[in-house]
């Protein structure tokens, strides 16, 4: 009976087996969102009219909301990946 | 080594080849145990005895590693197709967000030139209440867009 029990146990290492798993390549981000992000511009010394201020206003809003699109996009990006990444587990 | 061993002899002998010597090898330790009992050939089935049942025994082992073998295959193969969709989807969504992002940013650049051509257009009304910013005015608006503390060199002589 002893040995019948080893015996078993010896058969059963065999069925020791570890999870098939395979790692996916992690995409690469847009690459509108890895472009290096510009300084606002700020006034220049001969820019003195109000008109002036509120082109640069808009200028720099501008680049607001371009950035803002960007980070949304980020934003974006990021959940979209993980959703699929948790659908492989 | 033991893991080497059996994954190399899994590898390299034909799945067949296991069930048949267990098969075998627990034929032989029968038949070996009833020849114990005929004097004759006594001497020979206890011999044969103990190594028919290693044979067998190696036979189970290594045919329930190839059947694990087999499923591991099987999953590896799931896996993989798994993964490759995954990385299609995750390639579709990459493009289609850098689609959008691209057409956001048009947009954008588009508002912005419209009110550029709207401030242009009123630029001599606008300049008409206050031709001159004041110097403080003007180093408070760029310290704001640099976002600086210190004082940014003003336009004042």
């Amino acid at each position: 009976m002893k040995r019948l029990i080893v015996i078993s146990l010896f058969l059963l290492s065999a069925c020791a087996s570890n999870k098939a798993q395979i790692i996916p390549n992690w995409p690469a981000a847009p690459a509108d969102l890895q472009e290096p992000v510009p300084d606002l511009t700020p006034l220049a010394p001969e820019q003195r009219n109000l008109s002036d201020l509120i082109e640069n206003s808009n200028e720099n809003y501008t680049q607001y909301y371009i950035l803002k699109e960007k980070f949304e996009g980020w934003q974006n990006w990021y959940n979209t990946q993980q959703k699929i990444w948790q659908g492989l587990q | 080594m033991f893991t080497f061993i059996v994954n190399h002899l899994l590898g390299n002998i034909p799945t067949w080849v296991w069930p048949f010597a267990a098969g075998g090898g627990l034929a032989v330790f029968v038949i070996a145990g009833i020849a114990s009992h005929i004097q004759p050939v006594r001497i020979y089935a206890l011999i044969a005895k103990p190594i028919a049942f290693i044979v067998f025994v190696l036979g189970v082992f290594f045919y329930g590693g190839a059947g694990v073998i087999a499923i591991q295959q099987q999953q590896l193969q799931e896996a993989q197709q798994k993964t490759q969709l995954a990385e299609q989807a995750a390639a579709d969504a990459t493009k289609q967000l850098s689609d959008a992002l691209a057409a956001n940013e048009h947009l954008v650049k588009g508002r912005g030139y419209g009110v550029t051509q709207i401030i242009t257009k009123d630029k001599a009304k606008i300049d008409a209440d206050c031709k001159k910013i004041n110097d403080d005015a003007w180093e408070d608006y760029n310290r704001a867009v640099k976002n600086s503390g210190s004082k940014i060199p003003g336009p004042k002589k």
